[in-house]
């Protein structure tokens, strides 16, 4: 009695915790045909082998995300970009399963214990002290920084894991983890060099300058560049500053694209906010205004922004400003007047990062190569398999004159007993006749045979 | 503040650095607070500004500032005061968003640079584990001011902005730095400069260094 009673006073704390965790509003509130339509989706049976189709999910989360079924979506979606790249095409994590993680010790404990207190500190599920949510997300931040050395722990990841956290279990939350910085490129922003931050920064700019050139010239006259107020909506995906719900969109439209959700989402807000950052006239003000006041302008202003997002497309500028960053990188050091210390300094600088580069291009080779392997595995596997199939059919051809002709002698002796029959059946035409029915046969007689 | 930060953390370095912009008889000094993770950089920054603790704030991603108008020795300055992440792998990010005027300070000042030593939570007492002597005598010997501050309490925070502020401003007055002749060499002008002189002069005056 007493046990079913914990039971069940435990099942009410999960409920309660769910109810505490998902207790946001809601930017694109979901209708009633669109929550059937992930519902639909989500119990069809054998769902983890079946590829959806893209424009359909395009299409749903577009139109919302069920707060309630947010998680169990975002690992659907999840579930079908594997489905559909089954050769990753990014570094790989090894498979290290969860369980043994959290038996091991990390180097960056300090690191993520000073944080924990200090990631959503006012969200009821994570303020407690050693709460369940501060230590769920202890053990999430202490089994990555074990399973990605390289990584380890950096400022900003505990938020992107305390939002899984809102909406999924711990074990899933980690794994979601695992995909959104494998998969989805969140990782690389996070590698100690921070060099791809830095790259980030420049392109957003350029974005702005393509894009919202008068906001470019208004930050640009007031020395403002994206590093003062845009490093934190890259680090923690928006989730240190702007409201829940935001932010969960803005993780749903990640889960189908990728990380360069976070530079539309940045331009889009920086362009849907113009003319009240055009108001402000100083560094203070301006930035100001966008770290404080732009997050929590309200629901008509964020659904704008995210439903802009949807139809942008912006990947071949980044890839041009990316290149643009090394370029520019290189000229400033052939260009400036500089020491010979600062000159050598700048040089080690960029050998590093080249160096790094490099080994990026050949851990991508690599994958490359494992990639073409297994293909050429698979296409040696489908060759056999056709020869094999060839020559089934060659058997079952080479079967099937033989029952013709058989057929044919049986008719050439039943014309020789018998003569012919009185009302015999049509003939059938030619290779599809049945050898003459045996009595077994009659068993199941045919309609218009004589009753026995 | 957040569990984690009684654990070994009590010992917080501060160090402010400053540079100082003559603006027509305003001042802009512009202080960097820089320190391990969690040792209360934004606390002190708050503390400051607003007078009052900060209690459940985040972890500070990338760089935040804040800044407040002080009347020391009857002049009028503006201190801008930038906060950093704590987390080493953010050093060079920081350095990189503040290079309008940090590279500079690093080549032009290190000799000009007035540096104050905070060594904060000075409310956890218990907890202490570097003595008040000790950290004198490292200060002494690196030149630098100290203090022992409590972002908490509030003791001694505005005493560290201040005594920056007043180091530097004693420097011009004795003419050991001088702002004017110091304008020369510098080729970008600042925005928060521009503004804060505009309804006055429209003289231009390059950012520099102070020395110490």
């Amino acid at each position: 009695m007493e046990k079913e009673n914990q039971k069940l006073q435990a099942s009410e704390n999960d409920l309660l915790n769910k109810r505490l965790k998902l207790d946001y509003e809601e930017i694109t509130p979901c209708l009633k045909e669109v929550t059937t339509v992930w519902e639909k989706m989500l119990t069809t049976p054998g769902r983890s082998k079946i590829k959806f189709d893209m424009e359909k999910m395009h299409s749903a989360v577009g139109q919302g995300v069920p707060r309630h079924h947010r998680g169990e979506i975002w690992k659907f979606l999840a579930e079908q970009y594997h489905l559909k790249h089954p050769f990753p095409s990014k570094q790989q994590p090894k498979d290290t399963p969860y369980k043994e993680l959290l038996k091991q010790l990390t180097s960056q404990q300090h690191a993520i214990l000073i944080d924990l207190g200090r990631t959503f500190p006012t969200h009821p599920y994570f303020s407690a002290q050693l709460g369940a949510g501060q230590l769920s997300l202890y053990n999430i931040l202490k089994a990555y920084s074990l399973l990605d050395q390289e990584v380890g722990y950096c400022q900003g990841l505990s938020f992107v894991a305390g939002i899984l956290l809102l909406h999924m279990g711990e074990e899933e939350a980690f794994n979601m983890l695992k995909f959104l910085m494998f998969d989805m490129g969140l990782r690389k922003q996070y590698r100690p060099d921070m060099i791809i931050l830095q790259i980030q920064m420049y392109q957003l700019s350029r974005l702005l300058h393509d894009y919202h050139r008068d906001l470019y010239n208004h930050l640009e006259e007031h020395e403002i560049g994206p590093s003062l107020y845009a490093a934190p909506w890259f680090l923690t995906v928006f989730a240190s500053q702007f409201p829940l719900g935001f932010v969960a969109r803005v993780f749903d439209m990640i889960f189908l694209q990728g990380s360069e959700v976070i530079f539309k989402v940045a331009l889009s807000l920086l362009g849907s906010h113009k003319p009240l950052i055009l108001q402000h006239e100083n560094l203070e003000t301006i930035v100001d205004f966008i770290k404080s006041t732009l997050p929590n302008l309200g629901l008509v202003q964020m659904e704008k922004t995210i439903s802009q997002v949807f139809v942008m497309d912006i990947s071949k500028q980044l890839q041009a400003y990316e290149v643009e960053y090394h370029v520019l990188q290189e000229e400033l050091i052939d260009s400036s007047p500089l020491s010979d210390n600062q000159r050598m300094d700048r040089l080690e600088k960029t050998n590093s990062s080249l160096r790094k580069q490099n080994l990026d291009l050949l851990e991508q080779l690599q994958v490359a190569n494992g990639r073409i392997q297994s293909l050429e595995a698979t296409i040696e596997k489908l060759l056999t398999s056709e020869s094999k199939l060839k020559q089934a059919t060659l058997a079952l051809e080479l079967e099937r004159s033989a029952l013709l002709q058989t057929v044919e002698r049986l008719q050439g002796q039943t014309a020789e007993l018998g003569g012919p029959e009185p009302g015999p059946a049509p003939p059938e035409p030619a290779g599809r006749r049945r050898p003459e029915p045996s009595p077994r046969q009659s068993t199941a007689p045919e309609p218009g045979s004589p009753p026995p | 503040m957040g569990w984690g930060d009684a654990e070994g953390m009590l010992w917080t370095r501060g160090l402010l650095w400053e540079r100082v912009w003559n603006a027509v008889g305003n001042f802009l000094f512009k202080f960097l607070v820089i320190g391990s993770a969690g040792t209360g950089k934004s606390c002190l920054l708050h503390q400051f500004i607003e007078n009052k603790f900060k209690q459940d704030s985040n972890h500070t991603i990338g760089v935040e500032f804040g800044s407040r108008v002080v009347n020391v020795g009857g002049k009028t300055v503006k201190l801008q005061i930038w906060d950093t992440a704590g987390q080493e792998r953010f050093r060079r990010e920081t350095y990189n968003s503040l290079a309008a005027w940090l590279t500079d300070a690093r080549t032009l000042a290190s000799p000009n640079i007035v540096v104050i030593l905070c060594g904060n939570k000075k409310d956890l007492d218990l907890e202490r584990e570097v003595t008040f002597l000790e950290a004198s005598r490292f200060a002494q010997e690196n030149e630098l001011m100290f203090l022992e501050t409590s972002a908490l309490t509030g003791e001694n925070v505005e005493e560290a902005f201040l005594k920056c502020a007043r180091t530097i401003l004693n420097k011009i007055d004795s003419g050991e730095l001088d702002p004017e002749r110091m304008g020369s060499g510098i080729q970008y002008g600042d925005a928060s400069l521009r503004q804060l002189r505009q309804p006055r002069s429209a003289q231009a005056v390059a950012p520099q260094p102070c020395g110490c």
